[in-house]
């Protein structure tokens, strides 16, 4: 994908497989309501990030930069609460590198992601399986379903910013089969 | 999102112009994070090309039931040493000394629990009971007379000059070095035999002037709370936290830096242990604390 930046293929691959990590630090260190809001405004810093390439740990690299965003938000606020952070055990903002099964398990499960794309509705579901499942182009698709190629542009759109949000905020399970060792093991057998 | 997945599409059928979606994601790092978002439910969804042909059958349901333990709550306060007075003619005594809790039981029944740095002394005879907070804070759990045993007759508690008469409930009393604090939790209180007060409400003395209100829901809050070793907050500045602390603490906590006590917080330290709220600090305001030769914990930015 050429409209990917080399930033931008960083954050995918090295940021965003520690999302549940990030959420968890976030509501230890704001208000539960605010914690998503920590997350997005820490990718936001991170995706700016002029060496990108050189960040060592991107996983330490965000949860600090989730830190200090939370300190400057806690000295601004008129009032902090305490109580979310009677467990602070996550305050190791773990400097040594993730185990390989942290990193399975940032992502989604397999059986996880056949629920969301069925709850999508019917035609950006069709579209989206059409486009990066059977690999076919928008043209035609847009043929095969009798719709005009920015009709399909509109329904995989959809398709993709419901799935983006319901990944942001599904549960990753802490044991089980993480999705990258199941198509590792389903193109093995199929090569 | 749905903007990001607008030009994700878009560019995917060739129908944007790359340069005006260069100039979008340019326009704010949060776009750039919503457009990866989307490229990478994208290449997720890519990943179920594997599976796609034939359904996968549904794995064996070996649902792990996950038991949650109860909680086990942590045991009450660990009462040092509560021990039953003898009746005597002559004043008992009994005090803790700094961070230190205990409960008495007086021969007419009537506990008393003691909080850090505290002494009291009482007697107890057939026509009266009297009880002496000398310094610190005691709760009073007031116990009505037996019948037939001068019944009627309230327990007198003297603080600081001031002579206030309990009736059967509890009262939490706090001495300090200008004002005694007498909040009613049950039951009534008068004030030098005049001044009624009533449950749910403090009473301040100063020197010879009281002023009684309704106790705030904070106050009877903390004064529920400290017998359980838990210290309440509710928006009070770092100063009353440290000081309320330090009560508690062989080895005070020192602000350093003046700018910092002006942060306000709020909360239940479930602990008087300093551990916690230091923690807290650091997490939440990048406060350092650094414990001097003396053992004093000091406070700074940075």
């Amino acid at each position: 994908m050429t409209w990917l930046r080399d930033v931008d293929r960083w954050f995918i691959d090295e940021v965003l497989p520690h999302r549940q990590t990030f959420r968890r630090q976030a509501a230890r260190l704001v208000a539960p309501g605010d914690a998503e809001d920590l997350v997005q405004e820490a990718y936001a810093r991170a995706i700016n990030a002029s060496h990108h390439r050189d960040i060592d740990n991107p996983r330490a690299f965000v949860l600090t930069i989730m830190r200090n965003l939370a300190f400057e938000r806690h000295r601004r606020a008129s009032v902090v609460r305490f109580e979310h952070l009677a467990d602070l055990d996550a305050m190791d903002i773990a400097d040594s590198a993730p185990d390989q099964f942290a990193i399975l398990s940032g992502h989604l499960e397999l059986k996880r992601l056949i629920e969301l794309m069925d709850q999508l509705p019917p035609q950006p579901r069709a579209v989206v399986k059409m486009r990066r499942i059977e690999g076919m182009l928008p043209k035609d698709i847009a043929v095969r379903l009798g719709l005009s190629v920015s009709t399909v542009e509109k329904h995989l759109a959809k398709g993709l910013a419901i799935l983006a949000h319901a990944m942001q905020e599904a549960p990753v399970k802490a044991d089980g089969v993480g999705i990258s060792r199941l198509w590792q093991r389903h193109r093995q057998r199929s090569n | 999102m749905e903007e990001a997945a607008g030009w994700l599409a878009a560019l995917d059928a060739g129908s944007a112009a790359p340069e005006a979606f260069a100039q979008w994601r340019a326009g704010d790092p949060r776009r750039a994070v919503a457009f990866a978002q989307v490229v990478d439910a994208l290449e997720q969804v890519e990943r179920l090309r594997a599976v796609h042909e034939r359904e996968p059958a549904p794995p064996p349901r070996v649902e792990r039931r996950l038991l949650l333990r109860a909680a086990a709550l942590a045991g009450g306060a660990s009462v040092a040493g509560a021990f039953i007075a003898v009746q005597a003619n002559a004043r008992e005594s009994a005090s803790t000394i700094t961070g230190e809790r205990r409960t008495i039981i007086l021969d007419d029944g009537t506990r008393v629990h003691l909080n850090t740095a505290t002494g009291i002394s009482w007697r107890i005879d057939g026509t009266s009971r009297s009880v002496w907070l000398d310094e610190g804070e005691i709760r009073l759990e007031v116990k009505p007379r037996p019948p037939g045993s001068g019944a009627g007759h309230p327990l007198r508690l003297i603080v600081a000059g001031a002579n206030i008469r309990l009736d059967a409930g509890i009262f939490n009393v706090r001495r300090q070095p200008e004002s005694v604090g007498l909040l009613v939790l049950s039951g009534r209180a008068a004030l030098d035999g005049r001044r009624m007060v009533d449950a749910g409400s403090l009473a301040q003395v100063i020197g010879k002037s009281v002023s009684v209100r309704p106790a705030e829901t904070i106050a009877i809050a903390r004064a529920q709370s400290w017998r359980n070793g838990q210290l309440v907050f509710e928006g009070e500045s770092l100063d009353f936290v440290v000081a309320e602390f330090n009560r508690y603490l062989d080895h005070k906590i020192v602000i350093a830096d003046p700018s910092l006590s002006r942060i306000r917080l709020g909360g239940r330290f479930t602990t008087t242990d300093p551990a916690d709220l230091l923690t807290a600090l650091q997490a939440s305001f990048g406060i350092r604390s650094v414990r001097g030769d003396t053992g004093a914990i000091t406070l700074t930015t940075a």
